[in-house]
């Protein structure tokens, strides 16, 4: 378990990036989201231990992560969005860096260099951006990490490779590994996401698993505006509302129109809500 | 966190590819640079010496940018290794494996050029050609043996200093890795320069009122050239064995530094 006890992150040029975040981060694929500058890059970094906390600490399964243990560091792997090899090709990268991770499968790596249409041999100056990030991303999927920790992985991909990514991971992640996507390509992955981490300006607003938010929200379309509705946008002649779940409706999250309620002024309150409501005893 | 052999060993080869580069590109600098002096020899010229021997006595400078250029530092700080085995990479290959290794290469060249007839001692010839106009000098080199274990140590160890200095601004830079480690190579430099001008000056007193070279005025001009000649030998050699001392000062001092360094280290 990844946990975060009241950490905080300042630059050195005084930029409060991470306020007093608490959360332990255990199996699951989690959508971190928030605006541009919220922190989702810096508290993946501190994650992953290429920042140390100002403030609080990072433990992992309640050891000083910040230590660097190679026991932890074997468990953990971050993949930022603009990562680059520091070996020619991924034949070479996975030669000469796989063999710190027990659990890299070498036969994933090829499944998953072919689902993109590689073969690991290609050097990488030479491919598209987006060709290489998806060398390194079917590198990263395949190490095998209990954590794997990607930073807009989708990002310049087009809709059939999103396809192909999704299936990767399902391939790739067990169910006791845990898997943290900042993106904000939020609609086309979203079926794979069982818990959310919401950003607001450096503050972990939200931590929650699905089911637990669609016990306390619910996602709902009408034709007219939706009366008391937290958050709602018309679109293609409907209203896309976000509303209270006091009836215990079952419906389907819609990340986009939850991003979108969350970034609203209204936000604040949704998020306050969300935290505080009880759908047991309807209080908070 | 004990040290792992086999982590060390997967870590060395991480790095392999960026320092067979270094062997190569130094290896090449090295083959060409003899070939020049070759070449000045056949013609009886200095004219290449200047530079050609620069690059003898700087190439080995090179080894600090094998940690600066084509790194990606989110990569390698999450590698599954200990501070101390990420210490001993850079420490061992700068300030052993490639300062040694090019020395041996150097050697080589001078073996196979030898094989064709080449002086082995190539570098003091064209030395003393090119300080023709200082007797005293070339009456130095003639007293030095540049292939001694104790000359070819003190040059290792005085190198210490700047490469220190290289390798430091190299593993701690977040931007401009290369320029910093260029910043930090010239001040390793000016700082080495510094002090061997402060140690330099202090012997300089010291001999020249042991030598009693003032009081020689009205000396004949032999005597005057051996005592002088013997002055500049001393302090010569006691400045290279101060360099070398501080050498490895410096290199004791690093370690905890470096490892200190790099066990914070962020992106």
């Amino acid at each position: 378990m990844l946990t975060l006890d009241h950490v905080s992150y300042k630059y050195k040029g005084g930029v409060q990036a991470i306020t007093d975040a608490n959360t332990e981060i255990g199996p699951g694929t989690y959508l971190l989201i928030g605006s541009n500058g919220a922190g989702k890059t810096t508290l993946l970094r501190l994650l992953s231990t290429l920042l140390f906390a100002t403030e609080g600490e990072v433990k992992l399964d309640g050891r000083d992560i910040t230590l660097r243990r190679p026991e932890d560091m074997k468990q953990i792997f971050y993949m930022p969005d603009d990562l680059k090899s520091p070996m020619p090709t991924i034949a070479e990268l996975e030669k000469r860096h796989a063999c710190f991770y027990p659990s890299f499968n070498p036969e994933l790596l090829r499944a998953n260099l072919t689902d993109f249409g590689l073969t690991g041999t290609e050097k990488l100056d030479s491919l598209s951006l987006g060709m290489r990030r998806k060398s390194l991303l079917a590198y990263a999927l395949s190490l095998g990490v209990k954590y794997l920790l990607l930073d807009e992985p989708a990002n310049g991909m087009d809709i059939d490779s999103k396809k192909i990514f999704m299936r990767m991971i399902n391939r790739c992640v067990s169910d006791d590994s845990t898997l943290v996507i900042a993106t904000h390509n939020i609609h086309e992955l979203s079926s794979m996401f069982t818990h959310l981490l919401y950003l607001d300006k450096g503050r972990l607003s939200l931590s929650i698993s699905i089911p637990d938010l669609l016990e306390r929200i619910a996602f709902v379309t009408s034709p007219s505006p939706v009366q008391g509705a937290a958050y709602q946008e018309p679109f293609g002649g409907l209203f896309h509302a976000v509303i209270a779940n006091e009836d215990g409706l079952d419906t389907e999250i819609d990340f986009p129109l939850l991003f979108s309620a969350l970034t609203s002024a209204a936000g604040h309150s949704l998020a306050d809500f969300i935290n505080r409501y009880n759908p047991r005893s309807h209080e908070f | 966190m004990s040290f792992d052999f086999s982590r060390f060993t997967s870590l060395w080869s991480f790095y392999h590819p960026r320092m067979l580069r270094m062997w190569i590109i130094a290896g090449g600098a090295l083959l060409i640079t003899y070939l020049g002096l070759v070449a000045d020899y056949c013609y009886r010229t200095t004219f290449g010496y200047p530079l050609f021997s620069s690059v003898v006595s700087y190439i080995v400078f090179g080894a600090p940018f094998v940690f600066a250029l084509g790194r990606e530092r989110a990569l390698e700080l999450q590698i599954p290794a200990t501070a101390a085995e990420r210490t001993a990479v850079p420490v061992l290959f700068c300030f052993i494996v490639a300062p040694v290794g090019l020395s041996l290469l150097w050697e080589i060249y001078e073996s196979i050029g030898a094989a064709f007839g080449v002086p082995s001692d190539l570098l003091r010839i064209l030395n003393k050609m090119y300080a023709k106009g200082e007797p005293e000098l070339t009456g130095f080199l003639d007293s030095v043996n540049y292939r001694s274990f104790t000359y070819m140590l003190c040059g290792i160890l005085g190198n210490i200093t700047p490469m220190a200095f290289g390798l430091y601004a190299a593993l701690i830079a977040r931007r401009s890795p290369v320029m910093s480690t260029i910043a930090g190579l010239v001040i390793g430099m000016v700082a080495l320069g510094v002090v061997c001008m402060i140690f330099g000056i202090v012997i300089a007193i010291t001999e020249l009122t042991k030598a009693d070279l003032i009081s020689m005025g009205d000396a004949p001009y032999e005597e005057g050239f051996k005592a002088g000649l013997s002055f500049v030998t001393t302090m010569i050699r006691l400045v290279l064995y101060g360099m070398a001392t501080l050498g490895a000062v410096v290199f004791a001092i690093s370690i905890p530094v470096f490892y200190n360094k790099i066990k914070r280290s962020q992106i």
